[in-house]
C-alpha cells in the first residue's frame, strides 16, 4: 500500500518539481543567499 | 511576579529544557544526562521536571511553553525531500512517513500532552529553529548588539542564517537553505569516515590535524559550489541523504577511491586526508560567511550557534583572521541549547530585559546551569553505602587534590552544578596533569576507553593564558582552539617521515597531554567568577608546580553521557582508573574503595558512540 502511495504519487510529482526547478534555477548565479526583504546585499 | 518561560527541544537529537525567569537562564539541561542515553532525543521530561524543581515552582507558574522549531514547516521540507528524491528513497519513506503523519507534524501537541502530567501547561509558542539557536547566541552574549552567524545541519529549511542583534531585538538577513549545508557536508564526511553523525563530527575534527588537505581542491570541484560572498551549494549527485537513509554512496566511493571505512576498523592516512581536507573547506566557508555578516551588519563583535558553532578549530581560526574584534560562541551550540534560545526569545519579546549587559559577564552563568548536590546529600549518599571516604574543608580541598595530581593522580571532579551544553568545565570533568607525557594515552586507554588518537583539552587559569597559549581572546566554554605559546613549545616539527598516530608520540610542548599534533589546543579559561572551586584548584596546582594548567576531560567513559549524579560519579569512578573522586567536599581514594564487581560487562552495555 506505502510502496503504491510512495511510486504513484510521490515519482510523478517528483519529477514534475525537479523539471520546473531545473528550468528555473539560475545557471550560474552571484549569489546563493536568500535575502530577507530590506535587507541590502 | 517573576515571568517564567519553559524552553523544549525534542524529536531529533539531544533532547533539552530550559528555564527563563524574567529573561535570566536559571536551569538548562539535556534529557541524556538523566535518562543515561546519549544524545536521548526523547521528550525532556526529566530535563523539563529538573528545571521546573530548581525554580522551586510548578508548570502552573510558567508563563509560555516556548518550542524550538516549527514542525509544521518541517513537514513540508520532509515532503519535499520525498517528492524531490521519488522514485528513490523509498526505504526512508516507509521508515520515517508514518511517524510524520502520525504524530511529527504535530510535535507541539505531543510537547503538550507529555508536559501535562507536570500540571496545567500554558500557550506553546513555535520559534523557528535557526531563529532559536540565534537567540541562543545573542542574547546570553554580552553584546549590546552585534552580527550573528548560525549554522548546522538543517531545521526547518534554513541551514545558515545571518542576523544583527540589537539589544532585545533580532532581524534576520538572510540564508541559505536545505539540501545545501556546511553541517551536512560535515556529517557526510564523519559517515564516510566510519563515524556516527550528529556525534562523530568532533572526532573528526580531532583527526584532521593527522593529515593533509589533499582532497580540499576535489570537494571544491566536486562538493560544494562557494561563493565570495560565502553562500554555497552542495552537488547532490553525490550525496545519499536526500534519498536514503546513509550520508553517502557511490558517488563518494568514486570520488575519493573505495568504500567508506568500516567503524572501529583501523584509521588510514585516507581518513586522516579526509578529515583535514573537509576541515579546510569547513573554515574556509566559515571565514567568508563571518566576512558576509560582518559586511552586511557592520558590526565588531560576532556570536555564533548551530552544530558548526561546536568546530572549535573553525572557531580558532575566525578569531585570529581578525574579521571581529570579538567571538562569542553559545556554550551549547547544537540542538539542545535551542530550548534555550527558543525560551530567551519568548521571554525577550513578553518583555523581559537582558539583565547582564554592562556588567562584563555573559548571561550564561559559566553554563553551570544543571542539577548540584549539597555536600549533606553526598554525605547521606556515601555514608547509607557504606562508601569510605573523608571530609576536607574547604580552605583544605584544593591543595590536597593538587597534591595528588602532581604525583600522577587522576582525578574525577564532581562540583557545584552540572554545566549546559557538551562540553565539560570543570563540574563533571576528569582531571590530570598535563605535564606528563603518558597522560593522555593513560586517560584514553585506561580511563575514557576511546580512540587513542582523540586530545584532550587544557583549563588555564585566565590570568596565565598568554604565557601557555596564543588565544587572542577568553574561552570560558573551550569552544576556541589556539596554538601553545612559543616559549612553551619544545620542538616545532616532527622527524622527517613521522606520519599518521605516530606524530602523537611526538613530544611538543611543556604540555604535551594537551597539546595536539599540529601544537594547537582547545583551551578552556577559567576565572574565580566562572567557576571558583575549579579556579582554586587550578590556583593550587599553579602554586605547586608553577604551571596553571590542567587536563579537562568529561566525567564519562566512551559512548556514555556525563554523569549528573554523586551515584554515576561513583560508578564511573570505580569502573576505570580514577585514582581519586572528589565529590563536593569529599575524597575517596581508589585505593579504600572495596572491590567493585558487576554481572555483566559494563561496556557491552554502552554503545559505541
Amino acid at each position: 500500500m506505502t510502496i503504491a502511495l510512495y511510486y504513484l504519487v510521490f515519482t510523478p510529482i517528483g519529477l514534475l518539481r525537479r523539471a520546473v526547478r531545473a528550468q528555473l534555477t539560475p545557471r550560474d548565479p552571484q549569489t546563493y543567499w536568500h535575502f530577507t526583504e530590506g535587507t541590502r546585499a | 511576579m517573576t515571568d517564567f518561560v519553559l524552553g523544549i527541544s525534542a524529536f531529533y537529537h539531544d533532547s533539552a529544557a530550559a528555564l527563563v525567569a524574567d529573561g535570566v537562564p536559571v536551569a538548562a539541561a539535556q534529557e541524556e544526562r538523566f535518562s543515561r542515553i546519549r544524545h536521548d532525543s526523547t521528550f525532556p521530561a526529566q530535563a523539563a521536571g529538573y528545571c521546573l524543581r530548581q525554580a522551586g515552582i510548578t508548570l502552573t507558574d510558567v508563563s509560555a511553553v516556548a518550542y524550538y522549531e516549527d514542525p509544521k514547516i518541517k513537514f513540508r521540507r520532509v515532503v519535499s525531500t520525498f517528492l524531490e528524491s521519488a522514485p528513490h528513497g523509498y526505504p526512508a519513506f516507509r521508515d520515517t512517513f508514518p511517524q510524520w503523519l502520525s504524530w511529527k507534524r504535530k510535535a507541539t501537541e505531543k510537547v503538550r500532552r507529555e508536559l501535562s502530567v507536570l500540571g496545567s501547561v500554558p500557550q506553546i509558542d513555535v520559534r523557528r529553529h535557526h531563529e532559536s539557536h540565534a537567540a541562543s547566541a545573542f542574547f546570553p552574549s554580552p553584546y549590546a548588539s552585534a552580527a550573528v552567524l548560525c549554522v548546522d545541519g538543517v531545521g526547518e529549511w534554513a541551514t545558515t542564517t545571518l542576523w544583527r542583534g540589537q539589544g532585545t531585538s533580532l532581524t534576520q538577513l538572510a540564508e541559505l537553505r536545505f539540501p545545501h549545508s556546511l553541517g551536512l557536508l560535515y556529517s557526510a564526511f564523519t559517515y564516510f569516515c566510519g563515524f556516527k553523525v550528529d556525534s562523530g563530527e568532533y572526532k573528526l575534527m580531532g583527526l584532521a590535524p593527522y593529515g593533509k588537505p589533499r582532497y580540499a581542491e576535489l570537494i571544491r570541484d566536486k562538493l560544494i559550489d562557494i561563493k565570495p560572498d560565502g553562500s554555497f551549494r552542495l552537488t547532490m549527485q553525490h550525496f545519499e541523504f536526500m534519498r536514503g537513509q546513509v550520508m553517502t554512496g557511490d558517488g563518494f566511493e568514486r570520488l575519493f577511491g573505495g568504500p567508506r571505512r568500516t567503524p572501529e576498523s583501523p584509521l588510514t592516512e585516507r581518513e586522516f586526508d579526509l578529515a583535514a581536507s573537509v576541515q579546510q573547506v569547513t573554515e574556509e566557508v566559515v571565514l567568508l560567511l563571518a566576512k558576509q555578516v560582518a559586511k552586511l551588519t557592520g558590526e565588531r563583535k560576532l556570536c555564533l550557534a548551530g552544530g558548526v558553532a561546536l568546530n572549535c578549530v573553525a572557531n580558532g581560526k575566525l578569531a585570529e583572521a581578525g574579521v571581529f574584534d570579538e567571538l562569542w560562541i553559545q556554550p551549547a551550540a547544537g540542538d539542545a541549547g535551542g530550548a534555550l534560545g527558543a525560551a530567551l526569545a519568548v521571554a525577550l519579546e513578553r518583555g523581559a530585559s537582558r539583565i547582564h549587559l554592562g556588567t562584563g559577564q555573559d548571561g550564561m552563568a559559566g553554563s553551570l546551569l544543571g542539577p548540584s548536590y549539597t555536600d549533606d546529600e553526598i554525605s547521606t549518599y556515601l555514608t547509607e553505602r557504606g562508601i569510605p571516604h573523608v571530609r576536607l574543608t574547604p580552605e583544605e580541598m584544593p591543595a590536597c587534590v593538587a597534591e595528588r595530581l602532581v604525583q600522577g593522580d587522576i582525578v574525577g571532579w564532581f562540583q557545584g552544578r552540572m554545566e549546559f551544553g557538551p562540553r565539560a568545565l570543570g563540574a563533571r570533568s576528569i582531571l590530570g596533569d598535563p605535564r606528563d607525557p603518558d597522560m593522555q594515552t593513560t586517560m584514553n586507554l585506561k580511563i575514557k576507553f576511546r580512540e587513542s588518537f582523540r586530545p584532550f583539552a587544557p583549563s588555564v587559569l585566565q590570568e596565565d593564558t598568554k604565557d601557555y597559549f596564543e588565544l587572542t581572546q577568553d574561552s570560558p566554554y573551550m569552544l576556541l582552539v589556539s596554538g601553545i605559546a612559543p616559549e612553551q613549545r619544545t620542538m616545532l616539527q616532527a622527524p622527517v617521515g613521522t606520519t599518521g598516530l605516530d606524530l602523537l608520540k611526538v613530544p611538543r610542548s611543556t604540555i604535551p597531554a594537551v597539546t595536539h599534533v599540529d601544537s594547537s589546543a582547545r583551551v578552556q579559561t577559567v576565572t574565580e567568577h566562572s567557576n571558583l572551586p575549579y579556579h582554586r584548584l587550578l590556583t593550587a596546582f599553579k602554586e605547586q608546580t608553577g604551571c596553571p594548567v590542567l587536563v579537562n576531560t568529561s566525567f564519562n567513559v566512551r559512548g556514555e553521557p556525563i554523569v549528573q549524579s554523586p551515584h554515576e560519579a561513583y560508578v564511573c569512578f570505580m569502573r576505570t582508573n580514577i585514582d581519586l573522586l572528589v565529590l563536593g567536599h569529599h575524597l575517596l581514594v581508589k585505593a579504600d574503595q572495596p572491590d567493585w564487581a558487576e554481572q555483566d560487562d559494563w561496556r557491552k552495555a554502552i554503545p559505541f558512540d
